[in-house]
């Protein structure tokens, strides 16, 4: 497959962009159910266990330089054993997908347009998306690295405003919350927060630099993490446990609060910028994840044909939740507390295996001689 | 999304919608409820419109809003069933306050909270205010006199809050993380109906012959006189009984203090104001204190917040210790008894007595809340979070259910910064009394609501 070429910098925003988008949602809440008051420590916890996972699919992508992670998988273990590996990582990319498209359309009905149908919004969304994949990987990175800065601004400034709100720091007390064995655990089955890093595994062969691959993915795993965290924090300050856990729109809620003079009021307006651009960027890139994958998978030499396809795939699956409940649920109860063994727990496998069976790293360096 | 949001499902146009700019909630005889609303009249509202907030019955010509009441199970079937007789489709987008009857307060305040906030239109800053007698007469009775827009009114009042201290801030957002908080007791702004404000005070009138009505006096030739009990604090009254006359009936002084979600006591304006030193809220006022040298005569002083307080808790077992340091200083407004407060000397004596009086009538809150209430209303709960390392263990303590053992160790420091733009006063007239001994101990706060 020809692949368009990107910089490090594009890299890391589009990285950053997908795994930052979710504190848009309900992440935020039931991270806080999680880990109760601290809340903070289990998205450090969480980032570092992440980490870690990069850090063997890094050792595992070293033995294959130039290809992505689908290509190396079926290096390692050929042709017919790596299908089933590559579907998962596919299916994956298609499930964050899908979970995400749910859960923003139906944030929208909530809080913004409630007579809207959600198809209407759905479609527009995933739509604007589709059509960003098809244009190229450098269009996705680009809109990425454009929005990214203002949607990290505006957060930012959301932030800064609600805490004049109330917000009080010792609502961050008690400091370990459950307690440190329930919070290991939890951050373990919460790194699965992070998994869309693997985004990163599948652009390989787009990178200019691919050398830099491992660092963009920790940057992006630490600069989302630290991202979270400020959005968590002001959270609890504004929304301490347990009220905080039951609010379904974290981000919202903290915006509807800020209210500084008679002036400064209902400013959530401009949140629901922020909000979309975060969502259409993080549908685009992991629905490039998704397309990009399958098409390596089949050995094409375009991925474009797959696009519409996979935008009706999607689509059918976003509605089959019943209810923006079953849909966080799909979210919060089995992707991201399992999320992280299909994504990190192969690549662990696969090493060993390549190691055993010499595939990659001394076998090139054999044929090479 | 731009199209479907600007010109399809979700349009609404300004003048289809009826804007709500506040909510009164009562209980209704077949166990649901009476939601009565203060629907604006936007053409009456703008400059020059002359339909002002004042004037007229409820609902009458002359007021920039409509007053009405239904009844209904849930607030949303209330809302619809109202467009069965006002054409604009209601939204509570602008509403700034809900008003709830204490009669309900006392029975279950959370329910009808936890149902707002639960609407989308419903925003979390919206004020809670319980009011005395029903939330239907204190909206019907409400005619602001100044402002022709009541929801104008409505925040300037509930904005007070940072100015006289004689209200609590109360939101939605604010009693609902209270409420679940593990540490206080939370308080809403109280109101109500003042009947005697449409008559004159008394006092303040002569009788037919010309003399002094007999049912009070004017003062005009009496001697100079203690005016005042020596006990008596400003401020110190429940909504329905500041001692005034004329413009708006409805007032909104003291707060509703609130356990397990339903009212169990009220706090006056002084003891709000103490109450909001204690939790760092108040910043400033107006205060009129006992003169050290001349019983039932005042000092005023204008008191400001200097740092905020320090609130320290340590555990005695499972007892807590708190120690409380309020900071403050002021300014002299004026001397009823004409004495020289102003020399060095003297302005420490006033500035320790005035502590010593505010540190007593502190303490008496304490106490009250302990005893009374059985809860912290202060929020020093908060300060205790951290002796805690796990949410359970600090779930556990209950620490509203030891807070009546606490020792409460409160020291009150104020500065007198300034004295005005005079210093020594004029000379006192002859009829002066003369003063005590130095040092006499100041009058203590009343406990408790209630007139002088």
């Amino acid at each position: 497959m020809r692949h368009e070429q990107i910089g490090s910098r594009e890299a890391f925003f589009l990285l950053f962009a997908v795994l930052s988008a979710k504190v848009f949602l309900s992440t935020p809440r039931y991270i806080a159910e999680d880990a109760q008051t601290a809340a903070w420590l289990l998205i450090v916890l969480a980032a570092l266990w992440a980490a870690l996972g990069w850090a063997i699919m890094v050792a595992f992508l070293r033995r294959f330089p130039g290809l992505s992670l689908i290509e190396a998988v079926e290096q390692t273990l050929g042709p017919y054993l790596a299908l089933p590996v590559q579907l998962v990582y596919t299916g994956l990319f298609v499930y964050v997908t899908v979970v995400a498209l749910r859960q923003f359309a139906e944030t929208v009905l909530s809080a913004i347009l409630p007579i809207t149908p959600i198809s209407v919004i759905s479609v527009t969304l995933l739509g604007a998306s589709a059509y960003a994949c098809y244009l190229g990987l450098e269009s996705v990175t680009r809109t990425a690295r454009f929005f990214v800065p203002v949607v990290v601004f505006l957060v930012t400034s959301l932030l800064l405003l609600a805490i004049p709100s109330g917000a009080r720091a010792d609502q961050l007390l008690p400091l370990l919350g459950p307690g440190p064995v329930a919070l290991l655990w939890r951050s373990l089955q919460r790194s699965s927060l992070f998994i869309e890093v693997l985004l990163l595994g599948v652009l390989v062969p787009n990178l200019k630099e691919p050398e830099k691959m491992p660092r963009i993915g920790y940057q992006a795993i630490f600069a989302s993490a630290l991202f979270w965290l400020a959005v968590e924090v002001v959270f609890q300050m504004l929304f301490p446990y347990p009220a905080g856990a039951k609010n379904p729109f974290p981000l919202l809620a903290v915006a509807r609060l800020i209210a500084i003079g008679r002036f400064l009021q209902r400013v959530e307006s401009f949140f629901i910028f922020a909000w979309i651009f975060a969502a259409a960027t993080k549908l685009s890139g992991m629905l490039y994840g998704a397309i990009s994958s399958y098409a390596q998978l089949l050995h094409l030499k375009s991925y474009r044909p797959l696009t519409a396809p996979f935008l009706v795939l999607v689509l059918a699956l976003s509605f089959l939740p019943s209810n923006l409940i079953e849909a966080t649920q799909w979210d919060r109860g089995a992707l991201r507390v399992w999320g992280a063994v299909p994504a990190f727990a192969p690549p662990l496998l696969l090493l060993g295996i390549a190691a055993i069976r010499g595939k990659g790293g001394r076998e090139r360096a054999r044929h090479k001689g | 999304m731009a199209l479907s949001s600007a010109g399809c499902w979700d349009r609404s146009e300004i003048d289809e919608l009826g804007y709500i700019l506040a909510l009164g909630v009562d209980p209704a005889p077949k166990g649901d409820w009476f939601y009565t609303i203060w629907l604006a009249v936007p053409r009456k509202m703008a400059p020059g419109a002359g339909g002002g907030g004042g004037g007229g019955a409820a609902g009458g010509p002359q007021r920039s809003i409509n007053v009405t009441t239904i009844e209904a199970a849930s607030l949303g079937t209330a809302l619809q069933m109202m467009n069965t007789y006002i054409a604009r489709r209601m939204t509570l987008e602008h509403a700034k306050a809900i008003v709830v009857s204490e009669t309900q307060a006392r029975s279950d305040m959370i329910s009808i909270l936890a149902s707002a906030v639960r609407f989308r239109e419903f925003r979390r800053n919206t004020m809670i205010v319980v009011t005395r007698g029903t939330a239907r007469d204190f909206l019907e009775k409400n005619v602001p006199s100044i402002e022709e827009n009541p929801a104008r009114w409505l925040e300037l009042m509930l904005g007070h809050e940072a100015w006289n201290g004689f209200i609590p801030r109360s939101t939605a957002h604010e009693f609902l993380l209270e409420e679940e908080s593990e540490a206080m007791l939370p308080v809403t702004v109280l109101a109500g109906i003042n009947e005697r404000a449409t008559k004159p005070l008394p006092g303040s009138t002569k009788g037919s012959d010309g003399k002094p009505d007999p049912s009070g006096g004017s003062g005009s030739d009496q001697p100079a006189s203690p005016r005042l009990p020596p006990l008596f604090v400003d401020g110190a009254y429940l909504p329905g009984e500041v001692p005034r006359s004329g413009a708006n009936e409805a007032e909104l002084i003291g707060a509703a203090v609130f356990r397990g979600a339903k009212m169990v006591g009220e706090l006056n304006g002084d003891e709000v104001r103490l109450t909001g030193l204690l939790r760092g809220k108040a910043r400033r006022f107006f205060a009129a204190e006992p003169d050290p040298k001349f019983p039932g005569y005042y000092v005023g002083l204008d008191i400001r917040r200097a740092r905020e307080p320090s609130v320290r808790v340590s555990f005695d077992g499972e007892r807590p210790i708190v120690d409380v340091n309020v900071r403050l200083e002021g300014e002299i407004t004026s001397i009823q008894s004409l004495y020289d407060w102003t020399t060095a000397e003297n302005l420490s004596v006033l500035q320790e007595a005035t502590a010593r009086d505010l540190q007593k009538r502190m303490q008496n809150l304490v106490r009250r809340s302990q005893q009374e209430f059985h809860g912290d209303i202060f929020d020093f709960g908060d300060r205790a979070r951290g002796h805690f390392l796990l949410w359970k263990d600090w779930a556990d303590y209950d620490w509203n259910r030891h807070f009546p053992q606490a020792q409460v160790n409160l020291q009150v420091t104020f500065e007198l910064r300034r004295v005005g733009l005079q210093l020594s006063p004029p000379p006192p007239p002859e009829s002066m009394p003369q003063p005590g001994p130095r040092d006499q101990e100041p009058g203590g706060g009343q406990e408790g609501g209630g007139s002088p």
